[in-house]
C-alpha cells in the first residue's frame, strides 16, 4: 500500500502526506478521485458515497460520515485546526460546500457552495441553502432553514409530519442508489 | 426631447399642428409645397403640444395599407396570448378567462395527497393545513377551500366584520344597481340628437308626451349615482371598536420578529391576501402569467407588429414587423465644419465624457450643415424639401436649403451593389494604384481630384451615396435676446421676451415629400385599396408620401 501525496499524482513525493487511518464500512463508495488527507482517523458509514474530488481533511480532528449521506463534487468536509467533524446520517453536502462544523444532525442538507463555520453545530433535518453562510460557532436548533440573505426559519412541513420525514429518507436512499451505480469504487484504495 | 444633439422626430399624421383650421389629414399630404404660405401651414416645434406628435424614429411604426406612419397614439395594442413567465406554458385564452391571469398547475406528491412546497426553503402548504386531491385546477382547489375558510368563520360569529370576498360581492351589485337607476345608458340613443333619455323625455313632455307612465318617470328627477352607504352596500367601516382584535394582533407581532410580517408587495399578491399582518396568513398564490402583444393600426385593421408566438425560441421573432425605419425616408443632419464622426455615447469610455456637452451655437453666424436623407425602399425617390424661412418660435433663425429637390437612389440588396458594374457613387471603387491617396479616398468616399474644402453651391448636391444624399443647409442661428432698443420695452414686450425653456434650442421643422413609382404587379397596397390608384402609361404605379419632420441642432447660446 503505497502512500500517496495528496495534491496530484505527477508530483515527486517529497513530503508523501499521510494516508489517515480509514475505517470504512464495505458498502461506502469512495471514488478514485477523491482526496482524503490527515493524520486523524477518518470513518465512513455504510452506504455513504464520497464523489470524486470531494475533500476530507482530517488534519485538525476526526472526521466521521454517517450512514447513507454523500459529500458531493468539490465539497471539503473537516477542518485544518479547528476539531472533529461529524456528519450524521442522511446527510448530504453537496457540491463546493465548506463545512468544518462540530457536527451535522441527521437528516441534514448542506446546499451548493454553502460555508458552515468551526464548531457549528447543525441540529437534524436542518437545511442551508446554497451560498449561505453559518457562523462559527453558531448552534442551529432541529428544523431550522438558512435561506434568503441569511434568514433562518423553522422548518414545520418536517418538524410536525413524520411521514415527510419518512419520505425525504426514502428520497435520500434512493438518491444515493443512484450515485452508488454512478461513480465506481475505488475503496481498495483507501481502506485499511 | 432627445439628450443629444443632433437629433430628428418626425410628426406622425394624427397631429394637427400646422396652424390652419383644416384638421383634415389629407390638407397635409397636398403637393402644395408650404414654402409659399410659410405661416400658414408651418409645424411650430416649440408649440407646447408638439410633444405630442413627434417621436423619434425608433418609436414609429408604418402602416402598409394606410401608407402612413403610425405614431404609438395610433396603434392599439393586443394580447396574443399568455403563458407563464418560469416554464413558459403557454395558456390558451379560453384557459385564462376560466382560472384568471394565474398558473393552475404544477404541484408535488405526498403520499395520496398532493401538497405545495417551495423547493428553496421547504416551506409547504401543510403549514397552513392545506393538501389537494389531485395535482390539476390547482386554482380551483385553493380557491373552494379559502372559501371554506373564511365563510366558516364568519357563520360561526355574526359580528365578525365581513369577509373581502363578499365586500367586493356586495360592492360590485350596489354599483350595477346604481348604474341602471340614475345612469344615462350611452349606447342604445347614441343616434338621436338627444343626449340622454332623460333629456329625450324631457323635451316630448313638453309637446305633450306619450302616455302617463313617461309623465311620471319624467317628473321623478332621477337620482346621481351616489356611493354606498352600508356594509350590506359594501361598504367596509373601519372602527377603532373592535380593541380584541387589534390587541392581539399587536401581540403577535411584538412576539414575533420582523421577518414574519408581511411586506406590502406580499399583501398585494392578491384580494385574499389584503388583511394579512402576519406571514402565516397569506395565502398561496398562482404565477402572474406574462402576455405577448401585437399592434394594430388604428384606422385599418392591418397588423404593425406580430410576434411569433413560438415561445422556445432563443430570440423574439416577428412575424410582422412594419416599422417606419423600412419606409420613410430618414434624415439627419451633421456640422458641416466638423467631419469627423460625433462622439456617440454608447462609446464614451469615462463617465465625465457623457455629461459634456457639445458647445452652444453662437447666435448671428452662419453655420453650414449637411443633411443627409436616406432612401431604404426599393425603387428611386424623387425628394422635395420645404422648410420656412425663418424657424417659428421665439427664437427666430434664418433657414435655406441650398439644394431643395432631388433624388436618392435606391436601397437594395450587397448583391445588387457587387453585380452593378455602373457606379453611381463615389464611395465604392476607388481608383488608383494602392498607394495612400487610394486609402484615403476609400475612407473618405471622395474622389482623387477632389479636395476637402470645396465650398457647398446653391441647386446642388453636396454627397451622394447608393441609398442616401446629401444637401447642405445655411442656418443662421437667432439670439436669444432682443436687441435692446431705444424706446424702453412695454410691459407686454417685456413677457415676451421671457425665455421658456426650450426656447434656446434650435428646431428646425422640414416638410418632406417624397415620390416614386412602383410597377403595377409591385404594389401591394393598391390591390387592397381597391384600384384607387392612377396606373400610368408605362404601368407603373405613382406613389407619394409627406411628412413634417423637426431637426434638433443644437443649443443656441448667449453672445453675438
Amino acid at each position: 500500500m503505497a502512500s500517496r501525496p495528496a495534491p496530484a499524482p505527477k508530483r515527486p513525493s517529497q513530503l508523501p502526506a499521510s494516508k489517515p487511518p480509514c475505517n470504512t464500512h464495505p458498502s461506502a463508495i469512495i471514488a478514485d478521485k477523491a482526496q482524503i488527507t490527515g493524520a486523524h482517523a477518518v470513518e465512513i458509514g455504510e452506504n455513504a458515497v464520497i464523489h470524486p474530488w470531494a475533500r476530507i481533511r482530517a488534519e485538525g480532528g476526526k472526521v466521521s460520515i454517517g450512514k447513507n449521506s454523500m459529500v458531493y463534487e468539490g465539497a471539503t468536509v473537516g477542518t485544518v485546526d479547528g476539531g472533529d467533524v461529524l456528519i450524521g446520517d442522511y446527510v448530504n453536502i453537496e457540491t463546493g460546500a465548506v463545512v468544518e462544523a462540530k457536527s451535522v444532525g441527521d437528516g441534514s442538507t448542506v446546499e451548493v457552495n454553502a460555508v458552515i463555520g468551526k464548531g457549528a453545530v447543525l441540529g437534524k433535518w436542518c437545511r442551508v441553502a446554497p451560498l449561505e453562510r453559518v457562523e462559527a460557532g453558531e448552534e442551529l436548533e432541529d428544523f431550522t432553514v438558512v435561506y434568503g440573505d441569511g434568514q433562518r426559519r423553522v422548518d414545520k412541513t418536517t418538524k410536525e409530519h413524520a411521514e415527510v420525514r419518512e419520505l425525504k429518507k426514502v428520497g435520500q436512499e434512493k438518491v444515493v442508489q443512484a450515485m452508488r451505480t454512478l461513480t465506481p469504487n475505488a475503496m481498495a484504495k483507501w481502506a485499511g | 426631447m432627445a439628450a443629444t444633439f443632433p437629433y430628428t422626430h418626425y410628426a406622425c399624421p394624427c397631429s394637427n399642428l400646422t396652424t390652419p383650421a383644416s384638421t383634415s389629414i389629407s390638407a397635409k399630404r397636398t403637393s402644395l409645397i408650404p414654402v409659399d404660405a410659410p405661416e400658414d401651414s408651418t409645424f411650430n416645434p416649440h408649440d407646447p403640444r408638439a410633444n405630442y406628435s413627434l417621436s423619434p424614429l425608433d418609436r414609429l411604426l408604418f402602416c402598409d395599407e394606410c401608407e402612413e406612419i403610425r405614431c404609438q397614439r395610433c396603434y392599439g395594442e393586443e394580447i396574443i396570448h399568455w403563458y407563464c413567465p418560469t416554464c413558459l406554458f403557454e395558456v390558451p385564452s379560453s384557459g385564462v378567462r376560466s382560472d384568471g391571469n394565474r398558473r393552475s398547475s404544477s404541484g408535488e406528491e405526498v403520499e395520496e395527497a398532493y401538497i405545495l412546497q417551495c423547493h428553496y426553503c421547504d416551506w409547504s402548504s401543510l403549514d397552513i393545513g392545506v393538501h389537494f386531491s389531485k395535482p390539476t385546477k390547482i386554482t380551483e382547489q385553493l380557491a373552494k377551500q379559502r372559501k371554506s375558510r373564511t365563510s366558516g368563520g364568519s357563520s360561526a360569529a355574526e359580528a365578525q366584520p365581513l369577509s373581502h370576498d363578499e365586500t367586493f360581492a356586495n360592492l360590485a351589485t350596489f354599483y350595477k344597481e346604481q348604474l341602471s337607476e340614475s345612469g344615462d345608458p350611452q349606447n342604445p340613443y347614441s343616434n338621436s340628437p338627444y343626449s340622454s333619455p332623460n333629456n329625450l323625455a324631457r323635451i316630448m313632455s313638453l309637446y305633450g308626451g306619450l302616455s302617463v307612465n313617461a309623465l311620471k318617470k319624467t317628473r321623478e328627477k332621477p337620482q346621481p349615482m351616489r356611493e354606498a352607504r352600508g356594509e350590506e352596500e359594501g361598504m367596509l367601516i373601519c372602527s377603532f371598536e373592535d380593541k380584541a382584535t387589534d390587541d392581539a394582533l399587536l401581540q403577535s407581532m411584538q412576539n414575533l420578529d420582523w421577518a414574519n410580517t408581511t411586506t406590502a408587495e406580499q399583501r398585494l399578491s392578491a384580494p385574499a391576501n389584503k388583511g394579512a399582518r402576519l406571514v402565516d396568513a397569506l395565502w398561496p398564490v398562482a404565477t402572474r402569467l406574462r402576455t405577448r402583444k401585437c399592434r394594430r393600426c388604428h384606422f385599418c385593421p392591418q397588423y404593425l407588429s406580430y410576434p411569433d408566438p413560438k415561445l422556445k425560441v432563443g430570440n423574439l421573432r416577428y412575424k410582422i414587423r412594419a416599422l417606419a425605419l423600412n419606409h420613410i425616408p430618414r434624415l439627419s443632419i451633421r456640422s458641416l465644419q466638423t467631419s469627423y464622426p460625433l462622439p456617440n455615447p454608447a462609446f464614451c469610455l469615462h463617465a465625465a465624457d457623457l455629461l459634456q456637452r457639445q458647445p452652444d451655437i453662437q447666435p448671428h453666424i452662419t453655420r453650414q450643415y449637411i443633411l443627409t436623407i436616406r432612401n431604404p425602399i426599393l425603387e428611386p425617390i424623387r425628394i422635395t424639401l420645404a422648410t420656412p424661412t425663418t424657424t417659428p418660435g421665439r427664437v427666430a433663425s434664418r433657414v435655406t436649403i441650398l439644394c431643395p429637390s432631388f433624388t436618392v437612389g435606391p436601397a437594395g440588396d450587397v448583391w445588387d451593389e457587387a453585380l452593378s458594374s455602373s457606379t453611381t457613387s463615389m464611395a465604392t471603387i476607388p481608383s488608383g494604384n494602392g498607394g495612400r491617396q487610394a486609402a484615403m479616398e476609400s475612407l473618405t468616399g471622395r474622389g482623387a481630384d477632389e479636395s476637402l474644402d470645396r465650398q457647398p453651391e446653391a441647386g446642388k448636391v453636396w454627397e451622394r451615396t447608393k441609398n442616401s444624399t446629401s444637401v447642405v443647409l445655411e442656418i443662421v442661428p437667432g439670439a436669444l435676446k432682443s436687441l435692446p432698443g431705444i424706446v424702453p420695452k412695454s410691459e407686454k414686450e417685456l413677457e415676451e421676451d421671457e425665455m421658456e425653456e426650450g426656447d434656446d434650442v434650435l428646431e428646425v421643422p422640414i416638410y418632406v415629400r417624397a415620390e416614386w413609382e412602383v410597377s403595377e404587379e409591385h404594389d401591394d397596397a393598391g390591390d387592397r385599396k381597391g384600384g384607387k390608384r392612377i396606373v400610368e402609361a408605362d404601368g407603373n404605379v405613382k406613389k407619394e408620401m409627406a411628412f413634417w419632420c423637426v431637426l434638433g441642432v443644437g443649443r443656441i447660446g448667449e453672445g453675438g
